[in-house]
């Protein structure tokens, strides 16, 4: 068994800058968001993937 | 008083689940996946260490593949967990999943991301809510 805390800064900006309508996470209505200038863009390419041991 | 903020509280819920009113939802939402907090547990044995400088960097290893119960990814449930790290300072990278449709062996149902200067340079693309944290 585990214990998790963890605090996303950039939501809590987010948060703060969305009561005057600015969307920094781009994630109002939508499951996930992106940074304001990717908005509706796609990915350039997947995302790097280590091969880890464990 | 205690009344008044009730009845003040109870609209303002009411208003928040009109469509007019997406906008108090979604300071909601954001306000919601601000932390996670909660327990995990799984079968099997699981070591994760990190330490984690704002999300900038980090040091540290580990692997959970279990169950989480608590609030986390915006929603406050008991639901499957994964996540696995490698931090170096330099470079580190993580591998995080929240819900039951999250399999290790499908890139796709994680967040990954690279952090650590090199990571940062290198790889740079990443959603917001996973930039700092």
């Amino acid at each position: 068994m585990g214990l998790v805390f963890n605090i996303r800064f950039a939501e809590l900006f987010d948060f703060l800058m969305g009561w005057t309508t600015f969307d920094l996470c781009g994630d109002d209505g939508k499951k996930q968001g992106d940074w304001p200038w990717r908005k509706n863009k796609p990915r350039k390419k997947p995302v790097y993937r280590p091969k880890l041991p464990y | 008083m205690r009344q008044h903020v009730g009845r003040a509280l109870a609209m303002v819920a009411c208003l928040a689940c009109l469509p007019g009113c997406a906008y108090l939802r979604h300071r909601g939402e954001d306000a919601a996946e601000i932390v996670d907090l909660g327990a995990t547990w799984a079968k099997s044995p699981y070591v994760s260490a990190n330490a984690c400088l704002l999300g900038l960097a980090s040091v540290g290893a580990g692997k959970v593949n279990g169950r989480f119960v608590g609030l986390g990814d915006g929603r406050a449930a008991a639901m499957r967990h994964f996540h696995r790290n490698v931090g170096l300072l330099v470079w580190s990278y993580d591998e995080l999943g929240w819900g039951e449709g999250v399999d290790p062996e499908k890139p796709e149902t994680l967040e990954r991301y690279h952090i650590g200067p090199w990571g940062w340079l290198k790889y740079p693309e990443r959603r917001p809510a996973y930039a700092f944290g």
